[in-house]
């Protein structure tokens, strides 16, 4: 059985880099990056960026818990321009597993100059293949 | 097609239900003559009824948290299991006094002809659910009694759904964890019939359904030691020392039909 769930967040505007704070309809409060519940997999299904120019990363580590993660980029899209960008990725989610309860993924950004944009995720957390 | 369910998963009408009980070896056997609510078995029951008061821990540290009512806080699971009590809102008017506020599936002990299918859905459906049967009591177990499982380990729990069947003059403790760093909100949707019940009177017609040569919907409650209050509850409401029809293999059909008979005549009806 999956739940899937939208998150959205934005760049400060002031930094050329940084983790997005992301919320949504079933999140009380914020968080820089989402654990997967142990044995379950974490599918991407869709993102739409808009705003100023931005290159949005999707970083995975095997461990949130360690002192300092080390995160992975696992997938990296960019906005070249002023604009919006809507993906879906019906046949190639980006797909992330919970082998030990401890992996999650964060999103990123990367500014040549700080403006703000806008990023919202179709997240979904299943059991199936 | 199934024929002792429907599309729901719940049991049809004329249909036999057998609830297992793990620490007996036992299953009671009911036929469900009539659904009180057929044709309207949905149940939007709202948030988990999680409290900033209720007793919390953390699969990480410390003792877990509960922001507000109905979200269940990063890391945090139930330790006391939670009853759903009738709503103090609008969402359904209250006829009459309920046999329990603060325990919507409770039946009284007179109640011996009536159950309750529920078929829960939870919302977000990776939280880990599990049940106590009777509350307060966590009875689910590996490798017959050598490890307890639960919500808090890692084997013996469900994630966003659970199935029972709620037996009259107890009480079930329902349990939550969520094992993400997502504080989320919360929702109970429940998919029930509400069963006007009858125990067959042939020991025949039981000897039939436990070996399955007649089709019935089991389900197994996780009842792994016969409790004193389940004791009492079976006692008061079906007959003195009623533990259930034990589990023969098909091939005892003569023993099993005497101890049926046996047990069918003390029964309370």
């Amino acid at each position: 059985m999956g739940e899937l769930f939208t998150v959205y967040g934005a760049t400060n505007g002031t930094s050329t880099t940084g983790t997005f704070s992301v919320t949504g309809d079933i999140i009380a409060g914020s968080v820089s990056y989402i654990t997967i519940p142990y044995g379950m997999k974490a599918k991407i299904w869709g993102k739409r960026i808009a705003g100023a120019p931005v290159t949005v990363t999707v970083n995975y580590t095997k461990n949130v818990s360690a002192s300092s993660p080390s995160w992975v980029a696992v997938d990296t899209e960019v906005l070249p321009s002023q604009g919006e960008l809507d993906l879906e990725m019906d046949a190639r989610p980006v797909i992330l597993r919970s082998d030990l309860g401890t992996e999650a993924f964060q999103f990123t950004w990367s500014q040549s100059t700080a403006g703000t944009s806008y990023v919202a995720f179709e997240i979904e957390f299943t059991e199936d293949g | 097609m199934d024929i002792t369910v429907d599309e729901y998963g719940l049991v049809r009408q004329g249909q036999y239900l057998v609830v297992y009980i793990p620490a007996t070896e036992t299953a009671l056997v009911f036929r469900a003559v009539a659904r009180w609510n057929d044709g309207f078995e949905r149940f939007d029951y709202g948030p988990i009824p999680i409290t900033p008061t209720s007793q919390t821990g953390s699969y990480t540290s410390g003792a877990g948290s509960v922001p507000s009512t109905g979200i269940i806080g990063a890391y945090t699971y139930t330790i006391n299991g939670l009853e759903f009590p009738y709503q103090s809102t609008s969402a359904y008017v209250l006829q009459n006094q309920p046999d329990d506020p603060n325990d919507l599936w409770f039946l009284k002990r007179d109640y011996n002809d009536r159950l309750y299918q529920i078929l829960a859905y939870f919302t977000p459906s990776w939280l880990r659910t599990s049940i106590q049967i009777p509350l307060g009591t966590n009875q689910t177990q590996f490798d017959k009694n050598a490890v307890q499982t639960g919500i808090t380990s890692s084997l013996g729990y469900k994630r966003g759904f659970m199935e029972t069947v709620q037996l009259p003059y107890l009480h079930y403790g329902w349990l939550f964890g969520n094992d993400t760093n997502l504080p989320v909100y919360t929702m109970a949707r429940f998919i029930y019939g509400e069963y006007k019940v009858e125990i067959p009177t042939q020991a025949e017609t039981i000897f039939n359904v436990i070996t399955g040569a007649t089709p019935a919907h089991w389900v197994t409650l996780p009842i792994t030691s016969f409790t004193g209050l389940l004791e009492r509850a079976f006692n008061e409401v079906y007959g003195h020392e009623f533990k259930g029809f034990k589990v023969y293999p098909a091939g005892q059909r003569q023993t099993a039909l005497a101890d049926y008979a046996a047990v069918l005549a003390g029964l309370r009806r």
